[in-house]
């Protein structure tokens, strides 16, 4: 290979690796580390209560669903009264998604082993590595018309 | 001298690119497929909203498992769901249905709607989430929750 030939093709392959650095894709790390944040919050809070996995909410912690109240002090007064009521209780995720700023958790959570439980979705949005806010919908698991569960 | 060293910098340089390229090819091609994941649910779901069973079939696969607990399982299962609907509905005006959050990773798509049966209720929260297989649908789980006139909080869908 003569001089001019390597040097010709060390800027074409310099110019390849800079067009794809240029491809604006969002950074693969920060959609599985929101995931990763998103899944810590859920069973740190399950686990140890509000007051350890509050770490990973935003000041600006917005949670939306049927019985949750509004204002981080109601919510940690919420989930202690919770805790202390239903000692038993744990929660399983069953499978986890991120897109995005969005997470999603797909939760059966009991209220007791043996129980049917619930069976929850919670979407999460993050930003700056924190959550931000979070939906949540639930549903007894029920008797049902097909055999294949509700996960 | 320079010829070795520059073959074996060129060589390196070459299989970091490539790996490089190709990285970003898969990440790219994941990023594309739950994209167009996602465009298929979407088109489903409006199927779906107006109870339209021919419509709603093409977005379906070869098999179709359901996890709601209300319906029967396979494509049938979804008929029978959708013409239940139909009639359920057909004295009063369809059911309004808004996706608020969507997310698609790998071959699956998850979904909150907001679905209100009568104008004027707080109507009914959906938590959809769909699997597919070669651009298709074939597996559906979901939970649905009737929503509260007054709820405790912020409420499910008063977003900022």
């Amino acid at each position: 290979m003569t001089r001019l030939a390597s040097f010709l093709l060390l800027v074409s392959l310099a110019a390849g690796t800079a067009a794809a650095a240029d491809v604006a894709l969002p950074s693969p790390s920060a959609v599985d580390q929101n995931k990763a944040i998103a899944i810590a919050y859920w069973n740190t809070l399950n686990s140890k209560g509000w007051d350890a996995a509050s770490i990973y909410l935003d000041a600006s912690y917005r949670e939306h669903s049927g019985s949750s109240p509004s204002g981080n002090e109601e919510l940690r007064a919420y989930y202690n009264t919770l805790k202390a009521a239903k000692p038993r209780h744990y929660s399983v995720i069953v499978r986890a998604l991120a897109q995005d700023d969005l997470v999603f958790l797909h939760v059966h959570d009991f209220a007791a082993p043996g129980d049917f439980g619930e069976a929850l979705m919670c979407f999460f949005r993050l930003k700056d590595g924190k959550i931000v806010e979070q939906w949540t919908a639930k549903q007894a698991v029920p008797g049902i018309r097909n055999f294949n569960g509700m996960f | 001298m320079f010829q070795p060293r520059g073959t074996a910098l060129l060589v390196l340089l070459a299989v970091a690119t490539m790996g490089q390229s190709s990285l970003f090819a898969a990440e790219s091609k994941a990023t594309l497929q739950a994209d167009a994941n996602k465009k298929v649910v979407l088109g489903f779901y409006d199927a779906v909203s107006r109870f339209d069973f021919d419509s709603a079939r093409q977005f379906i696969g070869d098999y179709y498992i359901q996890h709601s607990p209300m319906i029967e399982d396979g494509t049938d299962g979804l008929r029978k769901a959708l013409a239940g609907f139909k009639e359920e509905f057909s004295s009063s005006s369809l059911p309004t249905l808004d996706e608020k959050l969507v997310v698609a990773e790998g071959n699956l798509v998850a979904m909150l709607s907001h679905i209100t049966p009568k104008a004027g209720t707080p109507g009914i929260a959906v938590g959809d989430l769909f699997r597919l297989q070669d651009g298709k649908i074939v597996e559906h789980w979901d939970i649905t929750e009737w929503l509260q006139k007054k709820p405790a909080g912020a409420g499910m869908f008063d977003q900022k």
